[in-house]
């Protein structure tokens, strides 16, 4: 009992690198399934259509997969477009401010989507049947054979071999693409550190105060989801006393719907005050009727974790 | 214990997630099976039917299914044929369509998976494109082939033919080809539909983000809180009856609602964004028993908990 709790306890404090893993040996193996059970390249005209809907296909929609399950999209998003007036309504600064939101969403949308085409890049099956079709490829390879070239190009994923004189002169197709998705790996890992280092270093927020932000964060989301339930189960118990036993209501306070708007605001950050998140803001400022709640604050990114925290 | 708390909570918090998943392996499983064990491709002019029966039929058993298994269904149609007010209410025709249209959304999940797991799989298009004698789609698919490609591509998907086994391998190939790209474009157009309908309604919603969460948690603690409940008095209602029955006695009152609160509690619900009321109990205990209102504003979004009825 004691080894299942301690191994619990570990998957919680890791759990984020254990869900990159997670992820990633699943998409390995989803990869791995679908180039050996369902793909079988045409060996014709189509592959480059074929091959590339393979791989594209699956990273659009992990794309939009990604933008459905982050919870500051929904943030975001909810309500923009109904009647009613809203807070910070200026047009052209909610276009800035939208777009300095949405862009940090869309990177992080990125991540599955990467690594899908590093995997199968890689896997270099789908590659191998979309380069054959490649008018490139095909006036890379082929510029002194002739017209046979084609053809034989267009067999190779099914197992024909092409001359000798061509396939010694270039590197072959599955070469290609497992260079290429090495590639795609490193790339995207540079990138990963280079834009987290440069988040950091502008983060207005000292290291320490962020460790015990995202602490807060958590521990709020947490509580938010008891107490909800909680509220909820008192606010249905006695309604329905109320129905069965055909009694008048007794009062029971709970928040307006403009409290719930306020709080529902994406977080901006203010070095002048001191507010961890907008249910603290909103608390703090006299249930967000004095002035200092309207002021405007900036989106970090590095405080994207404030409304994250969240999920749906 | 602790352990396994923090295990199940981990699991319920991804419930719909693994809901999807779950039907998504079923899908996979059962056309699998039914591939594997009841497709048998005739060879002849019928393939083009045979294989488009198999396609869709199971698709719109789903359908049925769907429909029969989301509980707003029935709210809508119980009692339509005695009251057709309550389906067309005044001044507001279109709401019966409007619900329709959100259960169908719903209903077309199932039905969306099976299709894009039976073209990725390829069997039943082959079968189906080989018998269809459209003379267009037989030169497309036959243009560099032999003469023979055109009488005989029917018997293509049984290794009948007497084409050169080549020829007949990569009329097979284009075929599963055909089929898996059209399977893709079905999932990717399906993806996109379903991200751009969720933005919409987000974006239209009058209830913010936060409270929409807190109206989930709402709904499914007053669901779980009216099974329970409708235990209680029916378990208190049938001891008294039963045992004045048995023992001759005149029956105690029991408070229960009137016929008239039953009709209006069960009547969908939509959120005012003037009232602060979350379901329809809700309003009807704070506002008493009058009419229904006139403003139908939000609705709880499309992936609306599916209640068996």
């Amino acid at each position: 009992m004691i080894q299942l709790h301690k191994a619990v306890d570990f998957c919680i404090r890791h759990q984020t690198i254990l869900g990159y893993s997670i992820v990633s040996l699943l998409t390995a193996a989803i990869e791995h399934i679908f180039s050996s059970v369902v793909f079988k390249c045409p060996c014709n005209s189509g592959n480059m259509l074929y091959g590339f809907s393979f791989l594209l296909a699956p990273a659009f929609i992990l794309f939009l997969l990604g933008f459905m399950v982050n919870a500051r999209t929904w943030r975001l998003l909810t309500g923009k477009c109904s009647s009613e007036k809203h807070l910070h309504c200026s047009p052209w600064g909610t276009c800035a401010c939208f777009c300095q939101v949405l862009v940090p969403i869309t990177a992080k949308a990125l991540v599955a989507p990467l690594t899908w085409i590093a995997v199968a890049l890689l896997g270099a099956n789908f590659y191998e049947c979309a380069a054959s079709g490649s008018s490139l490829i095909e006036s890379l390879f082929c510029k002194d054979s002739g017209t046979d070239c084609r053809k034989q190009l267009l067999k190779t994923p099914c197992g024909e071999e092409l001359p000798a004189k061509i396939s010694s002169e270039h590197l072959s197709l599955h070469a290609q693409s497992q260079l290429i998705g090495w590639l795609v790996i490193a790339s995207v890992m540079t990138m990963v550190l280079i834009s987290t280092c440069v988040s950091h270093c502008c983060s207005l927020v000292s290291y320490l105060q962020l460790r015990f932000w995202k602490i807060y964060s958590k521990k709020e989301h947490e509580l938010f989801e008891i107490k909800a339930k909680e509220h909820a189960t008192k606010l249905a118990e006695r309604n329905i006393n109320c129905f069965f036993e055909a009694t008048d209501p007794a009062p029971f306070p709970t928040p307006s719907n403009e409290d719930w708007q306020k709080i529902s605001i994406l977080y901006t950050f203010n070095p002048q005050e001191q507010y961890y998140s907008m249910i603290h803001k909103y608390v703090s400022t006299n249930r967000g009727n004095s002035t200092g709640f309207n002021q405007e604050g900036q989106n970090l990114t590095v405080l994207a974790f404030v409304d994250e925290a969240q999920t749906s | 214990m602790d352990a396994f708390q923090t295990i199940l909570k981990f699991f319920m918090n991804r419930k719909t997630a693994i809901g999807y998943s779950f039907m998504a392996l079923l899908t996979m499983g059962g056309e699998r099976v039914f591939s594997l064990v009841a497709f048998r491709c005739p060879c002849s002019n019928e393939n083009f039917r045979y294989g488009l029966v198999f396609l869709f039929s199971p698709a719109l058993v789903l359908l049925v299914i769907g429909y029969f298994l989301n509980s707003k269904t029935w709210k809508l149609f119980t009692g339509c044929w005695v009251n057709p007010r309550k389906i067309f209410p005044r001044g507001n025709v279109c709401h019966f369509f409007y619900v329709f249209g959100q259960i169908t959304l719903n209903a077309l999940v199932a039905p969306v998976m099976w299709l894009s797991v039976a073209l990725l799989n390829g069997t039943f298009y082959e079968c189906a494109m080989s018998g269809l004698k459209n003379p267009a789609y037989l030169q497309a698919v036959c243009h560099s082939k032999s003469e023979k490609c055109f009488e005989e591509l029917h018997k293509v998907a049984c290794d009948k033919s007497s084409l050169p086994f080549s020829e007949s391998d990569e009329l097979k190939r284009t075929l599963q080809a055909q089929s898996q790209i059209l399977g893709w474009c079905v999932i990717v157009t399906t993806a996109l539909l379903s991200l751009l309908t969720t933005c919409c309604a987000s974006c239209q919603s009058k209830v913010s983000h936060l409270q929409l969460m807190f109206w989930r948690v709402y709904e499914g603690t007053e669901k779980e809180q009216l099974e329970q409940i409708f235990q209680l008095y029916a378990t208190k209602l049938s001891e008294r009856n039963l045992k004045c029955f048995f023992e001759n006695k005149e029956p105690e009152p029991i408070s229960l609602p009137a016929f008239q609160a039953w009709e209006d509690a069960s009547q969908l619900y939509s959120f005012s964004s003037s009232k602060q009321h979350y379901s329809t109990i809700h309003r009807l205990v704070e506002e008493g028993q009058k009419g229904i209102s006139e403003e139908r504003e939000t609705m709880l979004d499309l992936a609306d908990g599916r209640e068996t009825p």
